[in-house]
This record gives structure tokens, C-alpha cells and sequence, in this order.
């Protein structure tokens, strides 16, 4: 979608849109140029460049949204696109947006800008009703020379003046008094001769021992004698100014941007992560069990009365019932496509749920309770943002591991990600894991939720212990405050990733069902194997492939083949083994699936489990693999492709076994004999390391 | 000598110097708005004591906790 509007009307003269994270730039950028991209409550939502046209006053101009930052020196990837874009583009009009909440921080940046000497216009957004400061915004556009106009960019208030201010031809605006003062001069003149030949910009910027700076001027550190906490004190230059500011244009409320008395419950040491896991076992309760489940049986209905009678009614007439077309529309169309189609409302509330925890700015708040274990893997609290999306769709998620500042941190953020359950897996769970379990599939379900989060938690430590480890890894997170989106927002969100997933269905699910349908039923020598008999061309490639899964419980060639259809995309499993069963949706997948003559089925429970596990780990779909690729490297993406097989197989492998041994021979004794066996393993481990170390014993001082 | 990491919650500090702090990180800290003589207050910490939620210039912020030790408060 972003390439599109990349390549719309190149030759427009462009806006820049630059901010702190979380200030409402996108919100802005879709409100003055109608796009419909994604916001929500979290420091880092944009991760790149967006640009798109947009009328002003009668003028025709494109508008760039950039990600958010901090000051025109980056610590992470996505930052250093906005300030690279940034510095190419200093002859355009930027819209510097604020918080009104947080303006004194957010003056920090609107100040690094105008030492660069950008020509700023200064949009301070103020979203709430009662705002946290008053500003006089005369004076404050008076102290700082430019134009200050307040708006509010979810409902629309001061854009047409802030358009008038964008129309006005552009002006280097005055640099900032300070940089004429002799606190700046006197640290400038200690950079020594070195410093005569720079503007201000470049002097600020060596002072704050900036590498990309150094590096354009062909310096390094060693060239320069620095004034000794050179760093610090340019920031205090600059915060001294924002005092000024403050004191002369603010009137501050004393309430803190960020803080809210429900924290005391949601934060609270103990009780923080047993609530987050609560919410998420209601998010899933809910799109899976009661209200999700309800809409889809009666789509599920509606569809089988409407389109299957509609569909078979015409195909028999027209071909006859024994006709491969007949087939191909009743069988793959309807049967395999429409199993998928009626999950359509689970699909949407998923993505709803998961865009409220986004919004609510509740994310930032398990970021910070989940640092004390991502900490330890080598990966930030940042990382459960892209986990959590990951539950939605992997490959939109991958792209915010942008935001990691270590670059080991995104790749391994990146890798994990597609374990997790999105949200084309779990009609496998419900379909398969409905026919076996009944009312326990709600365990099982979320079972595999969790299997997902802990198998990526532990293959993070794995990493980090051996090929990844992350160096520099920090954690520096703002809080929002919480909001609610509305229910217009809420509306938005649903219909948007509804049609998505309409669109997904209609287009690669349709056509992937064809060519299945089309292999599994013709032969190498294009006959028709129902009619003729013989072997089609899906059975002589499974047949080859089934063996590999015979350890794991599901041998037969329909799974064999349904798994590698699903590399395209998961709904693709689901809707082959509905097809290969010949299962319309009257007679229901669930009954076929313990039939021995089906295609597709599976000997016991334990099989289907160890099939619903594999089909979480197994790989990633062909479109993250794509965007897996252009994130982390062709050479990362082949092994997290590589190394998910195996994840997957030996995970399966290991799980099937205990689960056939419990019911071999009592849940009791698997227990203990696994817990005599990981004793023995840890304290193998522990004497080996013992062994290893030079003596030493903290036990007591006796033995010197 | 106290670092952010040490200090009592629901007190304020005023920051005193940084140390053994990456470039990196000092110069966001200081694009936060964490200068020297500006009053911080800890606010909460996590579990395992590994990340902290701070208060300074009328806004929240959560750090690591190796980070929070870098920075030295009165």
C-alpha cells in the first residue's frame, strides 16, 4: 500500500510531518489527506516514510509523514529514516506537531529543528478536554519566531489556519537567541580551529558526539579535543531555554502526562502479569467462545442456505452432478473457501480486541512489566508490542521490530514473531480442534496460544546465549496516557480489517483452492481421478512427503499436502483439508475428520493435537517470508525459515510423545518420570559447570 | 554517591552527573529532558526490580534498569 502512494505525484512541492513518537502525526497526516493509516497509542506505530497529496487551500501538495523522534540524533533504524529524510528535504515546509500535554519535552525537538534552521510551523495538537498546561501562544510564538497555531488533529479544529501558515513562501526562520549566547560560544570555541568552518548545526552536533555527523565530516572521535560533558551540556542550553519558555508562556496544572490512579492495580509488583494474561485469555475467550463463535455459526447458516444451495443449485443444472466443474465450484469454492469465509467475524473481533489494547495505551504499560524477562533474552519490553501484533497478522508485525534500538534485538524480534498464533491459524484450532476435544478445545486453544509465546521465549534465550547476542540493547519507553479510541474508531478498525480479510479470501484463497483442488483430483496425465481412477498428481507428491510425518502422528498424504499448500498462506490448510474431505458445510469437517475414509483424518486426539501444534510452529507464510526478508537479510530470513522446520518438528515430535504417553499410561506417571528427568539433566548441567570452574564454594569461609 | 537505581520511591531527586553511560544513551537521556539539577522521582518499579517508571518535566517515563544506575541523583 505504501509503495503506491510513494510513486503518487513525485513532482508536488512537500510538507514534512515531524514529532516526538506518539504525538498524533499520523492522525493528522489521515486526517489532511483522507488516508487510512494505522495510529494507535504506543510510541512507534509509523515506522517508515508515507507520503500522499493533499489539497491545501486550492493547492495541490504531498504530505510526508515521518516516524516519530526525538532530536536529529537517532538510536534506532526508524529514527535515522526520519532525520536522513529530514536533512535531504530542508528546503520544504515542516509541520512540527506537539502534545500539549508534554510541550516541554516536545520543545526539545521543535529546537534541534530550528538550529538546523528548518522553516517550522509549530501544530500543537491538544487532544484532551482538560488539558494538563494552558499555553499563551502568542508569546510562545514570539520567543521561539515562528508560527505557533493550536489544532486538534482528531477532530479537525485551527486546520484551515494551519494551512493558511503552510501556504506562506518559505523562510529560513531566525536561529534560536541561545546559540548567541556565550555559553554556546564559549563551548563552541573549545572544539578548537576545527570549529570555525561549521554552521551551528554541525558545531552542535560534534559537541554531542554525533557518529553519522562525525562521520559526513570525516572526523573521528580522537580528532576532536571535547569539552569535557560536551553531551550534557548542550542539553542543558537547551532545556534552560524551554524554562524561559515555561515560565513565561505556561500555566501548568501539576497533573503528570502519563499517570493514572488505575496503574496502582495494573502495575502493582505481583499482580501485573496475571492481569495482563487474564486479558489476554479474555480477548481469546471471546473472539473464540462465546461472542466470536456465536457470529460465525451464524454466518456459517446464512452461508450454507444462501451461496451452497445458490452454487450447487446452478453448477448441477448447468454440468450435471457428476461433472469435475460441479465439483470444483461445490468442492473447492464453496466447501474449502466458505469453511475460511465463515470465520470472518472471529477474524475481525481478534483485530478489534488487539487495536483496543493498542489504543487504550496499555501496551507501554506490559512493555514495562514484561522488561524483566525480555531483559534477560536479550530483547526489550518493546518486543512484546511486535508479538502481540503478531497475534493479528505476522507480517505487518514484523515491520514495527523497527523500533528495537539494537539491531541483533530486531533481527531476533523479527524471527520470533511468526511462532506466534496470527490470526489464519486459528480456524485449524477450532475447525480440527473442535471435532476432537468439544468442550476442552477452549484449553487447548488457549494452549497453543501460550505454547506459541513460550516456545519464542525460550528460542530467545537460545539465541541470545549463542549466535545473537544483543549488545546495546536499551529500554527507554515514555508512557501514554490511557485513551479511548471511540466507538467510530472502533467501527473503522473492524470494517477495515474485514475487508481485508474479504479481499484475502477472494483473491489468493480462491485461486490457491483451484490449483489444490486441481492437483488433488487430476492425474499427471490430466485425467480425471474420481471418474478414472488412478493417482493425482497432490497424492504421488504427498505420498512422498507423508512418511516424514508418521513420527508425528499424521502420515497420511492429505495432511502431508494440506501443510505444504499452507506455506502459502494458513487459511490454505484449513480450507484444503475441507476440500479433500469433501466436506460442505452441511455435513460438517468435524465428523469427517475421525473417519477412517476420509482423506484427511486423524487416527486419535493426540494425533490432531500434534497436527494443530505443527501447524503453529511449522513456517512462516510466503508474505512474511518476503517481508522477513527485506527487514533482516536474505541470509537471516533463510535461517529463521530453516530453523522454524526443525523448531517445529522436534517441538511436535517431543509433545506427541508425552501426550501418547499419557495416555499410555497415566498422567501421573509422565509427570514424575519428566520430572526425574529434568532434575537429572539440570544437576548433570550443574556439576559439569561446576567442574568447569576454578574451585571456589560460597558455603564457608573455612578453607583458604 | 546514589544512582537512580538506588534511590527510595515517591522521593525526588535532583540528577547530579551520568556515568559509564554509552554516548548513545546519554544523549537521549538528555534529549528526555534528563539534564543535570532536574528533579526525578521514581515512581514504581517492576518485579523483578529490572525496569523503573520515573517522573520528570510533568511526564512518565520507564527505563532499564542498567540505565537508571548510570544516572546519579542528590
Amino acid at each position: 500500500m505504501t509503495k503506491k502512494l510513494l510513486c503518487e505525484n513525485k513532482a508536488l512541492k512537500e510538507v514534512l510531518l515531524v514529532g516526538n513518537p506518539n504525538t498524533g502525526k499520523t492522525t493528522l497526516f489521515n486526517l489532511l489527506t483522507g488516508a487510512n493509516e494505522h495510529v494507535g497509542n504506543w510510541h512507534g506505530v509509523t515506522v517508515e516514510n508515507k507520503v500522499r497529496s493533499f489539497d491545501c487551500l486550492g493547492e495541490k501538495l504531498n504530505l510526508v509523514d515521518l516516524p516519530g523522534i526525538y532530536s536529529l540524533s537517532a538510536l534506532s533504524y526508524e529514527e535515522q529514516v526520519a532525520i536522513d529524510y529530514l536533512r535531504l528535504h530542508d528546503k520544504c515546509k515542516v509541520i512540527n506537531i506537539c502534545d500539549l500535554n508534554n510541550l516541554q519535552r516536545n520543545l526539545s525537538l521543535t529546537l534541534n529543528l530550528l538550529e538546523f534552521g528548518f522553516d517550522v510551523v509549530l501544530a500543537v495538537n491538544s487532544m484532551d478536554k482538560r488539558p494538563l498546561n494552558k499555553v499563551d501562544y502568542k508569546k510562545l510564538s514570539a520567543m521561539l519566531n515562528i508560527p505557533v497555531v493550536e489544532i486538534n488533529a482528531e477532530k479537525g479544529w485551527g486546520i484551515d489556519k494551519l494551512k493558511k501558515l503552510i501556504l506562506t513562501p518559505f523562510k529560513r526562520p531566525p536561529k534560536p537567541n541561545y546559540l548567541t549566547e556565550n555559553k554556546f560560544l564559549n563551548l563552541k570555541k573549545s572544539l578548537g580551529e576545527m570549529a570555525f568552518g561549521l554552521d551551528d548545526f554541525h558545531a552542535i552536533k560534534v559537541l554531542e558526539k554525533d557518529e553519522k555527523v562525525l562521520a559526513e565530516l570525516n572526523l573521528t572521535q580522537n580528532d576532536i579535543s571535547f569539552p569535557e560533558k560536551s553531551i550534557v551540556k548542550i542539553a542543558e542550553i537547551r532545556y534552560g531555554f524551554i524554562q524561559k519558555i515555561k515560565e513565561a508562556c505556561f500555566k501548568i496544572s501539576g497533573r503528570v502526562y502519563g499517570t493514572s490512579k488505575i496503574d496502582k492495580i495494573l502495575l502493582n509488583r505481583f499482580l501485573a502479569f496475571p492481569i495482563f494474561l487474564l486479558i489476554l485469555c479474555g480477548i481469546f475467550y471471546l473472539t473464540f467462545f462465546t461472542l466470536g463463535k456465536w457470529c460465525s455459526d451464524g454466518l456459517n447458516w446464512l452461508l450454507d442456505k444462501t451461496l451452497g444451495k445458490f452454487v450447487s443449485l446452478i453448477t448441477t443444472n448447468a454440468f450435471g452432478e457428476n461433472s469435475w466443474v460441479t465439483h470444483l465450484f461445490c468442492d473447492a469454492i464453496v466447501g474449502g473457501v466458505g469453511t475460511v469465509l465463515s470465520f470472518l467475524p472471529q477474524v475481525g473481533l481478534l483485530f478489534l480486541f488487539l487495536s483496543l489494547l493498542e489504543d487504550s495505551g496499555y501496551l507501554s504499560r506490559v512493555a514495562f512489566v514484561s522488561e524483566d524477562v525480555f531483559g534477560k533474552l536479550g530483547l526489550s519490553g518493546k518486543s512484546i508490542y511486535t508479538l502481540l501484533m503478531g497475534f493479528g497478522c505476522s507480517t505487518t508485525a514484523v515491520l514495527t521490530a523497527r523500533n528495537m534500538d539494537d539491531k541483533k534485538a530486531k533481527i531476533k524480534t523479527a524471527m520470533l514473531t511468526p511462532y506466534m498464533s496470527c490470526s489464519a491459524k486459528f480456524p485449524i484450532y477450532v475447525v480440527i480442534g473442535g471435532a476432537f476435544f468439544g468442550a476442552n478445545n477452549v484449553f487447548v486453544i488457549l494452549g497453543l496460544y501460550l505454547l506459541g509465546l513460550v516456545v519464542s521465549v525460550c528460542l530467545s534465550y537460545i539465541y541470545e546465549k549463542t549466535i545473537l547476542k544483543s549488545k546495546e540493547q536499551s529500554f527507554i519507553l515514555e508512557f501514554p496516557p490511557y485513551r479511548w479510541g471511540g466507538f467510530k474508531r472502533l467501527a473503522k478498525v473492524l470494517i477495515e480489517n474485514m475487508k481485508l480479510f474479504l479481499i484475502r479470501v477472494g483473491s489468493l484463497l480462491i485461486s490457491m483452492n483451484v490449483i489444490v483442488w486441481l492437483l488433488g483430483n487430476f492425474s499427471f496425465g490430466f485425467s480425471y481421478v474420481p471418474a478414472n481412477g488412478g493417482q493425482s498428481m497432490l497424492e504421488s507428491l504427498g505420498v512422498v512427503l507423508a512418511p516424514i510425518f508418521v513420527p508425528l502422528g499424521f502420515g497420511s498424504w492429505g495432511a502431508a499436502s494440506a501443510l505444504v499448500a499452507g506455506v502459502v498462506a494458513k487459511e490454505v490448510i484449513i480450507s484444503s483439508i475441507a476440500m479433500f474431505n469433501v466436506a460442505t458445510i452441511q455435513n460438517g469437517i468435524a465428523s469427517s475428520l475421525t473417519n477412517p475414509e476420509s482423506m484427511v483424518f486423524f487416527a486419535s486426539p493426540v494425533a490432531a493435537f500434534s497436527f494443530l501444534v505443527f501447524c503453529l510452529l511449522y513456517c512462516p507464510c510466503i508474505s512474511t517470508t518476503a517481508v522477513l526478508s527485506k527487514e533482516i537479510g536474505k541470509k537471516w530470513t533463510a535461517f529463521a525459515v530453516v530453523s522454524q522446520f526443525i523448531v517445529a518438528y522436534l517441538v511436535t515430535l517431543l509433545l506427541y510423545n508425552i501426550a501418547l504417553a499419557i495416555t499410555d499410561y497415566g498422567f501421573l506417571t509422565v509427570f514424575l518420570f519428566i520430572l526425574v528427568f529434568v532434575i537429572v539433566l539440570l544437576s548433570t548441567i550443574k556439576i559439569v559447570s561446576m567442574l568447569k570452574k576454578p574451585r571456589s564454594c560460597r558455603g564457608c569461609k573455612g578453607c583458604k | 554517591m546514589l544512582n537512580l537505581n538506588q534511590v527510595k520511591v515517591n522521593k525526588i531527586y535532583a540528577i547530579e552527573d551520568y556515568q559509564n553511560l554509552s554516548d548513545k544513551i546519554l544523549r537521549r537521556l538528555c534529549d528526555l529532558g534528563l539534564t543535570k539539577g532536574e528533579k526525578v522521582c521514581v515512581r514504581r518499579k517492576s518485579l523483578l526490580k529490572k525496569a523503573l517508571l520515573i517522573e520528570l518535566r510533568g511526564y512518565t517515563l520507564s527505563l532499564k534498569a542498567e540505565i537508571a544506575e548510570g544516572v546519579i541523583v542528590k
